[in-house]
């Protein structure tokens, strides 16, 4: 060969590799043996993280069986290939307790950060969606032995029907994606490819080109072959011996799932039936019987992990016991674990091992159509609490299917109040504050996106922001003091539910930057570590504008609009019936000892139950104590109170002679408005010595409250 | 001339044949949110790199060293610890696509945040430039294949980035935008 045939050969072989790679495709790593990183048999058993409640205990942008539809479709198109045929297969195995975050469990948790993102996942504002292999090696031989994903619902904000502006993320779209970096591949050069880098976002990315079918197959190699196309026809539509519900392709298919009726809690004994109940479950994995009749759902969730049993009495037809794993909304009957069918009225039973915190479907089905009133019996590991134990840990103690405060154990329970963990005044937007925790409450030590312990006493803000991004600032430390934001627990903060925290060592300062979302009340806490005190300055910005400018409650002892004025001393609530009752509504105020919404008047009185105005006084010790003008005297009984001396609202003149309707002490600053809010909130008085009379009555009738 | 035609395309096969690592889906941040993001830019040299477990987690970290050459934009002491939520302890790897790789002996330009008590890169890779060269003829440039790229318009949302190629760029004029950028210019 002369040198110009060598260099055409070899020109040749370097367009082509440039221009048609043997595949565009990209594993993730090979092993000492030469295989490549996969998963050690074809298959993932994947959860979600359950930490709210209600119907969306996942995300709470999305309903749950939106989030489960996207990230389920997410590994669908990757199991269901059709130009080369995947073994590949993923479990939903549902719900879990134990965080993607929450360590070398390896449960393959997905999860939705709302709070406590992770400065070591990128900013914030940065990161969508990340996913953490865990590869273990074994002499030459190396698999996948966990993996999770975290979703950042901080910043982003997930969406099922596409990008429609804002903050908006189609979801499934970032699943695929990251789906298949899950299974093993890595990024792909093709640019039709799902696992290309710089993908083409929306919905187009729910389906796989060629190349990444490629991939997967080449990892995940099997057979092509058709699927079960319907999950409900009593058909084996693609002959593998495994009918509907029986055979995992349906494994998440709608008609596959049987919603619950409610919770069997554990060791507690129910009542139920399936009369009435909907057949969506004519077969499970486990039996090869068909179960033509309606069911009845239950869900248990043991606490810890053993072998739990169920056993249905009580039967009055032939029904049979399903034990099945979930997928969040009901049970799954491709996934039996276990199944009791004895005939005609006998009793059933179902037992199997429960991982602790994850929970399981317990379902009575009408063989043949039946139907019957029953009793299941739960027995679970180590007879297990009756009570929610702790109403912060995550954990449903009892196995009643309610976690935490959604537990009826835990009304009332600090954890789920907020404790004590009340506010003493407003932060408001683009405003600042000084402050000192020490000598505040310590009620608060633990909050779930902080993990250092925070025993030192609290001092609580509320703030109320428009939508949009928010900074929290906290300077001017002298001890290790930190900085959290949460939700509204009840007129408290909610240690269970923060949305930001920070926790720098020593007197470094603290910043909290959160999404708020619109008319909603944050908290925010200055706590200390470790017992810490010091003062500080507290400040906010925020993008969407400042919260109410006005009073926005009067009674809840919050500065809401943060102009100083607390409750009823605002002027915003002169109108509001909470302030006016106390000395307008006749009989109210005639032995009322303390009205709560006037904290800095200890006594109320009244002329009479037909007078409008009312005598409000103070308990003194000197003249100092009183309003401008009044007297601290005796009032018998050793108590001294304020009454007025000079006062020109009660000096019976009728001093700027306007033509008003009572001639006499109104409006004495001669500007037409009405006395009361011109004599202010403890000299509101047009009576004279009827009203000191009846002072000097009271002042020997009420019980003693001088002041200290 | 055929022996180093033959070395050329060789090197240019294999270059095409290395496997990138994993993903991590982001947003490209545009520098003064960078910058808002981040404690300090620093100018560094990487000085050893430890995998170990993290106490907590039982997961595989990595702690970079690094001394600090020059502060460009906030505070930072002279040598700090950079975490990265990655590593191989034992049999156990734990991968991190995109969180940027440290080689020691390397100059870099860091963008980085202090939280909870540790240094941390502010946007994963996106905060990881490695510098060559010397004087006015330096550059840095980072590595964002890794990196899932989506840019976020404030007005109309979250949209997969096509086509971004990130070039090397002047590390005096990068560190010029930095300190303008800090002052607000």
């Amino acid at each position: 060969m002369n040198r110009l045939a060598l260099i055409v050969v070899l020109t040749a072989g370097f367009a082509t590799a440039l221009a048609a790679p043997a595949h565009a495709w990209q594993e993730q790593g090979v092993c000492p043996d030469g295989s490549y990183y996969a998963w050690p048999t074809g298959s993932t058993t994947w959860h979600m993280y359950d930490k709210y409640n209600s119907a969306r205990n996942f995300y709470s942008g999305l309903d749950d069986a939106d989030v489960l539809a996207a990230v389920t479709g997410g590994w669908d198109v990757w199991a269901n290939t059709t130009t080369c045929g995947s073994a590949w297969t993923h479990t939903y195995g549902g719900t879990t307790t134990q965080p993607a975050n929450g360590g070398s469990s390896g449960t393959n948790s997905v999860e939705f950060f709302e709070s406590g993102w992770i400065q070591g996942f990128g900013s914030v504002q940065s990161t969508i969606a990340i996913t953490q292999n865990v590869t273990t090696t074994q002499g030459s031989s190396c698999w996948y032995s966990s993996a999770d994903q975290y979703y950042n619902g901080n910043t982003f904000i997930f969406t099922v029907n596409g990008n429609t502006g804002g903050w908006n993320t189609d979801l499934q779209s970032i699943t695929a994606h990251e789906n298949g970096h899950w299974l093993g591949l890595d990024h792909s050069s093709s640019t039709a490819a799902t696992m290309y880098a710089s993908y083409g976002g929306g919905t187009g990315d729910r389906v796989l080109s060629s190349d990444d079918e490629a991939g997967v197959c080449t990892i995940y190699p099997g057979t092509i072959g058709p699927s079960e196309t319907n999950c409900n026809n009593g058909v084996d539509d693609d002959g593998d011996g495994q009918i509907d519900c029986a055979d995992s392709d349906c494994a998440n298919s709608s008609s596959c799932t049987c919603v619950s009726d409610g919770a069997l809690p554990c060791n507690a004994t129910i009542s139920g039936t399936n009369s009435g109940g909907v057949n969506t479950a004519s077969s499970f994995s486990c039996v090869t019987h068909q179960t033509t009749g309606p069911e009845g759902v239950y869900t248990i969730t043991s606490p810890s992990t053993g072998t739990v049993t169920v056993n249905m009495t009580g039967l009055s037809a032939d029904l049979d016991l399903f034990v099945t794993t979930g997928n969040g909304i009901g049970c799954l009957p491709g996934s039996c674990i276990d199944s009791s069918d004895n005939g005609n009225n006998s009793s059933e039973s179902v037992s199997w091992t429960a991982t602790g915190g994850t929970t399981y479907y317990v379902v009575a089905d009408g063989y043949q159509g039946a139907t019957s009133s029953f009793s299941l019996a739960s027995t679970c590991p180590g007879g297990g609490p009756t009570t929610e134990t702790s109403c912060s840990n995550g954990i449903d103690d009892d196995g009643d299917g309610q976690i935490d405060c959604s537990d009826p154990d835990c009304n009332g329970d600090p954890a789920c109040t907020g404790g004590s963990c009340e506010p003493e005044a407003a932060l408001a937007c683009d405003g600042s504050l000084s402050g000192n925790n020490a000598g505040a409450p310590t009620d608060v030590d633990q909050y779930n996106c902080f993990s250092w312990p925070s025993t030192g006493p609290e001092d609580v803000y509320t703030i109320v922001p428009g939508a949009g991004p928010v900074t929290v600032d906290l300077t001017g430390l002298s001890a290790d003091v930190d900085l959290i934001v949460t939700t509204d627990g009840g007129g408290a903060c909610d240690p269970s539910s923060c949305v930001g925290s920070s926790g720098e060592g020593g007197t470094d300062p603290e910043r909290v930057e959160f999404i708020a979302q619109s008319n909603t009340t944050y908290y925010v806490v200055v706590d200390g570590y470790d017992s810490a005190t010091s003062g500080y300055t507290l400040s906010a910005e925020c993008a969407g504008g400042g919260g109410p400018t006005t009073e926005t409650s009067c009674t809840d002892g919050v500065d809401n609009d943060a102009d100083g004025m607390l409750d009823c001393v605002d002027p915003d609530c002169a109108d509001d019936p909470a302030c006016a009752s106390e000395c307008e509504n006749a009989g109210e105020c005639g032995l009322a000892a303390e009205p709560e919404s006037r904290p800095e008047c200890d006594l109320w009185l009244r002329e009479d139950a037909e007078d409008e105005w009312a005598v409000c006084s103070c308990f003194c010790d000197t003249n100092n104590d009183c309003p401008s003008g009044w007297e601290c005297i005796d009032i018998g009984n050793d108590d001294t109170a304020c009454w007025p001396g000079e006062n020109p609202c009660l000096d019976g003149d009728d001093d700027d002679a306007a033509d008003d309707d009572d001639a006499s002490d109104d409006d004495d600053d001669g500007g037409g408005g009405n006395v009361r809010g011109n004599c202010g909130a403890c000299s509101t008085a047009d009576s004279g010595t009827s009203g000191f009379a009846l002072l000097l009555l009271l002042g020997a009738a009420i019980p003693r409250r001088r002041r200290a | 001339m055929i022996r180093s035609l033959i070395l050329a395309i060789t090197v240019a096969v294999g270059v095409l044949a290395a496997a990138p690592a994993l993903a991590t889906s982001v947003v490209l941040l545009d520098l003064e949110t960078h910058l808002s993001e981040s404690t300090a830019v620093v100018e560094a040299v990487v000085e050893t790199k430890e995998m170990l477990l993290d106490e907590r987690t039982q997961r595989p970290v990595t702690d970079v060293a690094v001394r600090v050459t020059e502060v460009v934009h906030g505070d930072a002491p002279a040598r700090l610890t950079v975490r990265q939520l990655k590593g191989k302890v034992g049999d156990v790897e734990l991968y991190f696509a995109g969180a940027g790789d440290f080689v020691p002996g390397a100059r870099v330009l860091l963008f980085l945040t202090k939280a909870e008590g540790r240094w941390w890169l502010t946007a994963l890779a996106q905060s990881l430039f490695e510098v060559s060269g010397e004087g006015e003829d330096a550059l840095a440039v980072r590595h964002l294949d890794q990196l899932h790229l989506f840019f976020r318009d404030p007005d109309l949302g979250v949209f997969p980035l096509e086509g971004h190629e990130e070039a090397p760029a002047k590390l005096s004029a990068l560190k010029a935008r930095v300190r303008a950028t800090s002052k607000g210019k």
